[in-house]
């Protein structure tokens, strides 16, 4: 097993409007190996957008702050950063997908001058010239001068006093060069006749264009880790095919790690390899996404998929979840979904059930334990 | 690709700015006719300053030997019981007029939106905080006040002048900027994009002015134009009232010089004295405001390129020719991707 990208530690955020302090997200543990898509799924209000803010610490603080615990990216605890250090910290190595694709691009500008901003923070950070954040275990990449590839050399013009090599290595690059790296970018996300594109106005593209237009922008950043916030559900479903399959065939292509977050179940059984189910701020259920969605071994899990639209109206009507979520700023003692499980007992109501690993119904696991925070998870196969 | 929208050359991009410019005001004959007068009357002004002669007869308190006397070919509003020339001392008051509303306009834009851009920008650091609140409880005591009373009470302690009146209404006028420059931050600092930029590293200073100041400077710009003409009328009140400027004297001004033919008594015997001054300000507001509706509909890139589009039965499309699929929404690429295994769940 090799050292996660991410781990975040025991993270709890509150947020304090007012008087009242709502614990948005509560002692959240989260580990994403290279290469793998994590999914986060649950109701609005679970904390789930929070947690996705928090990691880059993109959250207003104040009114949100950080309690406890630990966000470790590249040897870096980003918990610990200050304000200060922030914008030397972004932008180098996680990218962010937003929900909304009607507001996630500037209405004022062109898409390549959207675009060619984050490549030009990328390349100037590769030059030395804007300051890079320096600490930790592992310094950031950008902290290190690339190498000069073979065309480059030879196109070299030959100065006396090897002044030229320093003169190539530090060269800023021209505006055809960012011209073409936004190209590729544009390319990547397969945006058909991407010349046109470059000199729209977002307003002019549909939706799942922007996204993708967004997607590519995450990606020029070169991320070890993008967190997709809910980046199909304001797309209709064709659309939304589109955009996941392409999220698919990037995740090879670019050797990213996905922080996946979503509150719809499908797109995570679609998408994740291993999935976070949370509710009122706490990860109740964790484990492979075919095992938990197969074989759920979290009351909450079971009553969410069985709540999940069918296809035919034979299937008899929706069924929901009785009772409320409950409001964060006085939440439910003990395990928070006892006032609306049918398994609840009064252990429920005393200390909040550990995430536990639990035993596999199915088979064994070959991809790492299975965890559900509840009391009887032997139980829930039985639930109605 | 058409090289009229490649975005390397510069020279192009600025021939394409100006021919939407005239598109959208073709298309709106309103607007037309607003930035029509603004311009005349900016360049009448620069002609009054520079050559008053080719516009004006006679100087401001030049006796003419004729007193008292109806609209004619020789005097266009008649002259007033001193003898002067009323069409003369109108336009002679007009670069002094339209100086005021563009400076006190201007040094409340400039005031009012650095500060507004402060207290929305940076209220979450705790020193940031603190500046909000102070500017903020400041901008209310000032708007606590009637402004034009404020603004009289500041002039008559300053004294009688054109200066001490331009000051003190710059003085009323920054808090209005203030509370709407605040209020676009705030709504636009949690869009999205600005979220993104700052994931991407980009500095706070250009995040403020990339993605927030790009996007205020529609509504202002637009509120600054119809705001010149508010400063116009309210100037003119307090040349009304009588302690802005003397007239008749050196230097006339519109607001004095309604109150004193209309002071005179004469409204019913010789009305066209009071009409010049009341014209001129009834014109130069409307300009502005006409103007500044055309603006909104230039500065937004989505309206700006509708017109163009509806424009292009007259002209020559500027774009369309490579662009794949309608010119509504733009979807190339989407049936190059596969579908299969699609994400029904």
């Amino acid at each position: 097993m090799t050292d996660p990208v991410l781990s975040v530690k025991n993270l709890s955020i509150t947020y304090t409007v007012g008087a009242g302090t709502f614990q948005a997200v509560v002692d959240v543990s989260l580990d994403i190996q290279p290469g793998r898509v994590i999914g986060i799924v649950g109701e609005t209000g679970c904390g789930k957008s929070t947690l996705a803010q928090a990691i880059p610490r993109l959250l207003p603080e104040p009114p949100a702050s950080i309690g406890s615990g630990s966000i470790t990216f590249r040897g870096t605890d980003l918990v610990k950063v200050t304000r200060r250090q922030m914008p030397m910290v972004r932008g180098t190595g996680i990218a962010m997908i937003f929900q909304e694709p009607l507001n996630s691009l500037n209405p004022s500008y062109r898409i390549f001058d959207q675009m060619v901003e984050a490549i030009q923070i990328r390349h100037y950070r590769e030059l030395g010239i804007v300051k890079t954040f320096q600490g930790g275990d592992r310094p950031f990449d950008y902290s290190k001068r690339p190498t000069p590839d073979v065309a480059s050399t030879l196109a070299r013009p030959v100065l006396p006093g090897g002044a030229a090599e320093e003169e190539v290595r530090t060269r800023i690059m021209s505006r055809s060069e960012f011209r073409e790296e936004v190209l590729k970018c544009l390319r990547l996300v397969r945006i058909n006749d991407p010349e046109t594109i470059l000199n729209l106005y977002p307003h002019e593209l549909s939706g799942g264009m922007r996204q993708r237009i967004m997607i590519a922008m995450a990606l020029s950043e070169k991320p070890a880790l993008l967190i997709a916030d809910e980046p199909t559900s304001a797309l209709d479903v064709t659309i939304q095919a589109q955009v996941l399959t392409l999220m698919k065939d990037l995740i090879d292509e670019v050797h990213a790690s996905i922080l996946f977050i979503s509150h719809d179940l499908g797109v995570i059984a679609e998408t994740a390899d291993e999935v976070g189910v949370m509710y009122a701020g706490r990860v109740v259920e964790y484990g492979p996404v075919d095992e938990v969605f197969r074989s759920p071994r979290h009351p909450y899990t079971k009553m969410l998929l069985a709540a999940a639209p069918r296809k035919y109206k034979a299937d008899g009507p929706l069924r929901s979840i009785p009772g409320n979520v409950p409001n964060l700023s006085r939440p439910p003692s003990g395990c928070r979904f006892h006032p609306r499980c049918p398994l609840a007992r009064p252990v429920c109501k005393g200390e909040n059930p550990p995430l536990a690993v639990v035993d596999p119904v199915v088979g064994d696991s070959p991809r790492g334990a299975h965890r559900s925070a509840c009391y009887f998870p032997e139980e829930v196969p039985s639930m109605p | 690709m058409p090289a009229s929208l490649s975005s390397g050359s510069r020279t192009a991009g600025f021939r394409e700015t100006l021919g939407t410019f005239w598109r959208v005001l073709r298309a709106n004959p309103l607007s037309f006719v607003g930035f029509l007068m603004v311009a005349i009357i900016c360049v009448a002004a620069l002609i009054i300053v520079v050559a008053p002669g080719l516009l004006v007869p006679y100087g401001p308190q030049q006796e003419t030997g004729v007193f008292s006397q109806g609209p004619s070919w020789k005097h266009p509003f008649g002259t007033d019981a001193n003898s002067f020339d009323i069409y003369s001392n109108t336009m002679l008051a007009l670069p002094l007029d339209l100086g005021i509303g563009f400076v006190i306009a201007g040094a409340a834009l400039l005031a009012g939106g650095a500060l507004g851009l402060v207290a929305g920008f940076y209220d979450t650091s705790p020193l940031g905080a603190a500046a909000s609140v102070t500017i903020m409880r400041i901008t209310d005591v000032f708007l606590s006040f009637p402004s034009l009373i404020l603004a009289l009470a500041i002039t008559r302690a300053l004294g009688i002048g054109v200066l001490p009146t331009v000051f003190a209404i710059s003085l009323t006028w920054w808090p209005y900027y203030v509370r709407l420059v605040r209020g676009e931050v705030l709504a636009l600092k949690h869009l999205p994009y600005v979220i993104a930029a700052r994931a991407a590293g980009v500095r706070e200073g250009r995040i403020l002015l990339r993605h927030i100041v790009r996007n205020l400077l529609e509504p202002i710009i637009v509120y600054f134009t119809l705001d010149i003409g508010t400063v116009l009328v309210t100037y003119s009140t307090i040349g009304f009232i009588g302690v802005a400027s003397k007239y008749p004297g050196p230097q006339p001004e519109w607001g004095a010089m309604l109150a004193y033919y209309q002071s005179s008594g004469s409204i019913t015997t010789t009305p066209w004295e009071v009409l010049a001054p009341g014209l001129a300000i009834f014109i130069t507001v409307l300009a502005f405001s006409l103007l500044g509706d055309g603006l909104r509909d230039i500065l937004d890139p989505r309206t700006r390129r509708a017109f163009v589009r509806g424009a292009v039965s007259h002209d020559p499309p500027p774009e369309p020719q490579s662009v794949p699929s309608s010119p509504g929404t733009i979807d190339g690429g989407l049936d190059r991707l596969p579908t299969e295994g699609g994400a029904t769940g």
